[in-house]
């Protein structure tokens, strides 16, 4: 005992600070938005009293529901879009030579120095009302004038643009696991290039699953590209969750809203994660 | 291979595209955020000067970062060397600090919005440095870590078995040979902190706006291109904590991409 003590004592003095902070504020701000969730509202003070009724509102009304659809899909387009623009780059990266492959992921990770803000901003000025695209469509002698923001299909952009480096990463990270000489013993044994390669895509498979959960779940946390691109006509939880929480001053009705959002993402990324682990084990 | 190579630098570009076109969009002579621009001028950074709020947000980002880099640098590094030792609950300790990574920034501004002003630092500067600190932390303790990953341990074990006391240990073994990682994750944690806008949204108030909140907030109210001088600062700002890190250590040195 007295010989054990001296030799934990470092790393628990060590781990005290990081594991003290994170403990008053990280784990007592969640544990304290799910108790203040679960109260009513009322402008002079939370009255006492637990009450499910924020939680009712949410799950009983089309409104909110329909929100949470469309969190959903947002953020499912987002991802897919992402993996089937970024597994051409992945394998690039990990078919090319050691310095281009240094070059390009300084391509790839460059943009994440960029605040969100300006990276949604960029879209303002591409598709805005006097903004490249309709420059572009004026030089075509094509009918521009109005603007093509507030919109799904810019917020998609915007989503895309901004989370696009993590899938890539993701998928680079399995990619390099994979040793190419299975390319050449495919070959070997007398497939075609196409073939060759086709049969190792599920062995990138772990890559996708991991982009596309990383993905789907920083695009239904998002709130300011949705809000810049989206203005009033892409509705999602981040939205409401702030209007309710700051604009409205509604503590417990926005708590709740985000207590849907986490549990609610991080259960569709158990199944997504589960089916796709039963799919893969199938024997064929 | 040429397609491969083509098609990935067009993706490339288009990531970048954006952004410079937000830089480049900045020095419009026109009153409109449009591209191309109409005309050259530095009009909009002679606004950006010239308005308080824009300036004291500046000032407010640079000091909250500052702080941040600081005391998350302080944290994860001694966190993780606590990390390799081996001790019972190791596992989990190391899974908790690394947990704030896995939630949406949403949840996470929400949550300090309510419990930060009930203990009274809701809309100040130390709340956004506490906000922003939880989700550095990690970042830190990653990097950090990596760069412990090779022999540093080893040697630092050592040396304290030679006799050498702890702080000894630390000064000359352990800190010179994770240098990289603890300047790649304090300069991370202060880029980090200084483009965070969702959590500092929640956290700000009167005395506490930073610059990416007021550029958000500036839009709803009058939308002009002063936003987007305010933006190219913020990208210049970005720019140079990373020149700070290429020139002294090297950047993939201080990612873990190449080890010495």
């Amino acid at each position: 005992m007295t010989r054990v003590a001296p030799a934990l004592l470092m790393p628990a003095l060590l781990l005290l600070p990081a594991v003290l902070a994170l403990t008053v504020l990280f784990a007592c701000p969640l544990l304290f938005l799910a108790w203040e969730s679960l109260h009513r509202f009322s402008l002079t003070g939370t009255p006492p009293g637990l009450t499910l009724a924020n939680y009712l509102r949410l799950l009983g009304d089309p409104f909110y529901l329909g929100m949470l659809g469309e969190t959903f899909r947002l953020a499912t387009m987002t991802a897919l879009i992402c993996l089937v623009l970024g597994y051409p780059v992945a394998w690039c990266l990990r078919l090319a030579p050691r310095r281009v492959q240094g070059w390009l992921l300084l391509g790839l990770l460059a943009p994440l120095l960029v605040s969100v803000v300006v990276r949604s901003f960029g879209w303002v000025v591409v598709l805005g009302e006097f903004g490249l695209l309709n420059a572009g469509l004026r030089a075509l002698g094509l009918p521009a004038g109005r603007t093509h923001l507030f919109n799904e299909g810019a917020v998609l952009a915007g989503l895309v643009h901004v989370f696009f480096p993590f899938m890539v990463l993701a998928l680079f990270g399995s990619l390099q696991r994979l040793d190419l000489q299975l390319l050449r013993a495919a070959r070997g044994l007398g497939a075609n290039p196409l073939r060759a390669f086709l049969a190792l895509v599920p062995l990138t498979l772990p890559g996708a699953v991991a982009g596309v959960s990383t993905v789907f779940a920083l695009a239904t946390g998002s709130y300011v590209t949705v809000a810049v691109l989206g203005g009033t006509g892409v509705r999602v939880l981040a939205v409401v969750a702030y209007e309710q929480a700051v604009s409205g001053m509604n503590w417990p009705l926005g708590a709740a809203v985000g207590v849907v959002l986490l549990v609610a993402t991080t259960l569709a990324l158990r199944l997504f994660t589960a089916a796709v682990g039963r799919m893969y084990r199938v024997p064929g | 291979m040429t397609a491969l190579y083509a098609y990935t630098a067009l993706v490339l570009l288009a990531l970048t595209g954006p952004i410079a076109v937000v830089v480049a969009a900045s020095f419009t002579g026109g009153d409109t955020m449009g591209f191309p621009p109409e005309g050259w001028s530095l009009r909009w950074y002679r606004a950006f000067l010239n308005d308080n709020e824009f300036v004291d947000a500046a000032w407010v980002s640079v000091q909250v970062a500052t702080y941040v880099s600081a005391l998350s640098t302080v944290l994860g590094t001694a966190a993780a060397l606590a990390l390799t030792w081996r001790f019972p609950g190791r596992g989990a300790l190391a899974a908790f600090l690394a947990l704030p990574l896995g939630i949406p920034a949403v949840v996470l501004g929400l949550a300090f919005l309510v419990l930060y002003t009930q203990m009274g630092f809701g809309g100040t500067k130390a709340g956004i440095v506490a906000g922003h600190v939880v989700f550095t932390l990690p970042f830190v303790l990653r990097l950090v870590g990596a760069s412990l990953a090779g022999d540093a341990g080893n040697t630092a074990r050592a040396a304290a078995g030679l006799g050498a006391p702890p702080w000894r240990v630390f000064w000359h073994v352990t800190l010179p040979s994770i240098r990289a990682g603890v300047v790649g994750g304090a300069v991370f944690a202060a880029i980090l902190s200084f483009d965070e806008v969702v959590i500092s949204l929640f956290l700000s108030g009167p005395d506490a706006v930073t610059l990416p909140v007021r550029i958000f907030t500036y839009v709803d109210q009058s939308p002009g291109p002063v936003v987007l001088a305010a933006g190219a600062v913020l990208v210049a700002g970005a720019l140079a904590v990373f020149a700070i890190l290429e020139i002294t250590v090297g950047t993939s040195r201080a990612f873990g991409l190449e080890q010495r």
